[in-house]
């Protein structure tokens, strides 16, 4: 059912995001706190470092082995500094029926689109869905389209809502965009008699701002299935501060709240000791706002 | 160590609502506890273990929040309990415990006084539902403290729900919605006897379910679907929790008999079992195992609700925090 971790601030290196706390993202393929499932259909990440060459353009990195065993990201991971991250790891049922491939491994993003998205849920009957749904997907982004999961799908819709894709928008315009998104898919539910609960935790960043979805369709509505339509909503929670790093042995931002320039999104906190974390509220998206140098977080109701 | 020798048991017990010769009864099951000033009693994401009830001295509780930073929350005086909600559930800690000058006290470890209620011991009994009280009471300070503050996000505020009230339904076999809800697990074995307790109710999405202040209102276990709970603004509802699969809404004022303290609605098609607030009185110090499945319930609900109300306030505080700051230093860079 995958896990997605996102920052944006002061650039940190990418280790200790990805590898050092102890419920890292890369932790998290075998032993997430939250999530009763193994996370070992693949890794991938898009990240934002203003020190690189042609600093708006992110560098991607996408592989289907489990990454906990992959040397290059790891060297890579102790080298490079981030200030915007958005990185997934991708939890899918234990059967040959799951297509693993570099295509469906998050995030996404199209060519001559800065935005980028990841995707913590599953679409139920999205197979019958998707061909109503290709109607709204703009032609040249549908070309794009390469791999065969819901989560592509949800991000070609939304950004074919965005009526300039082509540039860095506004959160105001993305969250329009991802509203619009998220009431084609429930009226095709609808029509289609879809009797399950499917979640639908979504990131979007795109270097300068984030927007952080925490939705789930109908939930608690039937009777759960296996590794989806859990009687719990999917989790998503967020900190704040300056400086993130180790302090008295615990991973964690710290220099108070009016002095935060840093934020981290994940599908579940980084540590044991989430007690500096904040869960993004159900139905609910959490914007992380980039002014000059300075961030501002706001909640923004989902009303789908 | 006997409370009524400390000389300090009448707060206790009357912030547990107990029969003083109960509350005596119930230091037995106890152990002292002494703390240095400054001490730690424990940490916040620690295990809950045990319940303290303070003679002497003072304790602060605090909480950490984002940046690091650590907020005070309360203090605990003499008479007082602190760490309740492990005798409730064995979540971690929501916050932290410091003596702020020596102090002594009753430790009450949670495995004993469950032994004790798993044996239908009167005054463990008595403890669980002078506990639940004193969570209800507590919840709904930390609502009140919302409501009454002027601080909150108005992007997050929602169009309340204006649907139709909830609908009598005829009752069908609760046991195979049950089974689909680990919350209500040891509800299982008492299916039958759960259903002669409430109403089967059916409400639409959107539809109102309580307004606040309405009383005399029954307690709604959801099977199916959820119900959002909110503060009413001038510009909406501000969403303090959803209440998904086997949670139960109306707690609070199904326990202390006042109003209901928030607006609740569907967020989702739901289907409930509504109880009427009198069983659950008749049921809190009831040992039959229907009583007691419907109190361990019951009370891990409390322990829920809590951390919801305190986490948004915390969230609130802290959010309020960091943009403030952003403000700052957009007009000092100007």
């Amino acid at each position: 059912m995958c896990r997605i971790l996102s920052y944006l601030g002061e650039p940190v290196l990418l280790d200790h995001l990805l590898y050092a706390p102890d419920s890292s993202l890369l932790n998290q393929t075998i032993s997430a706190q939250m999530l009763a499932m193994l996370n070992l259909a693949g890794f991938g990440m898009t990240a934002w470092d203003p020190a690189s060459h042609a600093p708006e353009a992110p560098f991607r990195y996408r592989t289907t082995q489990v990454a906990l065993f992959d040397r290059n990201l790891k060297a890579l991971a102790s080298k490079l500094k981030v200030a915007g991250l958005l990185a997934h790891i991708r939890g899918v049922p234990y059967n040959s029926s799951v297509q693993i491939n570099e295509q469906n491994v998050h995030p996404f993003r199209f060519e001559g689109v800065p935005l980028a998205m990841a995707h913590n849920g599953d679409l139920a009957g999205f197979r019958e869905m998707r061909f109503e749904l290709a109607g709204h997907v703009k032609p040249e982004f549908a070309h794009q389209i390469q791999g065969s999961t819901d989560s592509e799908w949800i991000y070609a819709l939304t950004v074919s809502a965005l009526e300039d894709p082509s540039c860095v928008n506004q959160p105001e315009a993305i969250l329009e965009a991802i509203r619009h998104a998220l009431g084609l898919i429930r009226a095709a539910r609808e029509r289609h008699g879809v009797a399950r609960s499917s979640s639908a935790n979504l990131i979007f960043c795109d270097g300068v701002n984030l927007i952080a979805v925490r939705f789930t369709f109908d939930f608690g509505r039937f009777a759960a299935g296996a590794l989806q339509g859990s009687t719990n909503f999917l989790s998503m929670w967020y900190t704040f501060g300056r400086n993130y790093g180790l302090h008295d042995d615990e991973w964690k931002l710290v220099g108070g709240a009016q002095a935060a320039d840093s934020v981290i999104v994940a599908s579940e906190p980084l540590t044991r000791d989430f007690a500096t974390w904040i869960e993004v509220p159900e139905y609910s998206a959490l914007v992380v706002r980039s002014e000059g140098a300075r961030r501002r977080v706001e909640t923004h109701a989902l009303e789908i | 160590m006997r409370l009524q020798q400390a000389g300090t048991s009448a707060g206790i017990v009357r912030a547990l609502a107990l029969d003083p010769a109960a509350m005596d009864e119930l230091s037995r099951a106890g152990d002292p506890f002494t703390l240095d000033k400054g001490e730690l009693l424990f940490p916040q994401g620690g295990p809950a273990d045990a319940a303290y009830l303070l003679t002497e001295g003072a304790l602060e509780v605090a909480a950490r929040i984002p940046g690091d930073e650590l907020t005070a929350i309360s203090m605990v005086r003499p008479g007082e309990v602190v760490g309740e909600f492990a005798l409730l559930d064995d979540r971690p800690r929501s916050a932290s415990v410091r003596a702020v000058e020596a102090s002594t006290g009753l430790r009450i470890p949670r495995i004993r006084i469950a032994a004790l209620v798993a044996d239908g011991w009167p005054p463990a009994l008595a403890l669980i539902s002078g506990v639940c009280r004193l969570m209800a009471a507590r919840i709904r300070q930390s609502l009140e403290r919302i409501e009454g503050s002027d601080h909150f996000e108005g992007s997050a505020l929602r169009r309340p729900g204006t649907g139709a009230l909830p609908q009598d339904l005829p009752a069908e076999d609760l046991a195979p919605l049950l089974a689909g809800v680990p919350r209500l697990a040891e509800w299982t074995h008492h299916a039958q006897a759960l259903c002669a307790l409430g109403t089967w109710q059916h409400v639409a999405r959107g539809g109102r379910v309580h307004a606040p202040g309405e009383t005399g209102q029954a307690l709604r276990v959801v099977l199916r679907g959820a119900l959002r709970s909110g503060v009413l603004r001038p510009g909406g509802l501000e969403p303090i929790g959803i209440q998904g699969p086997g949670e139960i809404a109306g707690l609070v004022a199904a326990l202390d008999g006042a109003g209901e303290p928030l607006a609740v609605e569907a967020a989702e098609e739901t289907l409930m079992l509504a109880i009427p607030a009198a069983q659950l009185a008749s049921l809190s110090e009831d040992r039959s195992p229907l009583a007691r499945a419907v109190m361990s319930v019951v009370g891990r609900q409390l322990v829920l609700e809590h951390i919801r109300a305190n986490r948004h306030l915390g969230r609130i505080a802290a959010l309020e925090r960091f943009n403030a700051a952003g403000e700052a230093s957009a007009c000092a860079a100007s």
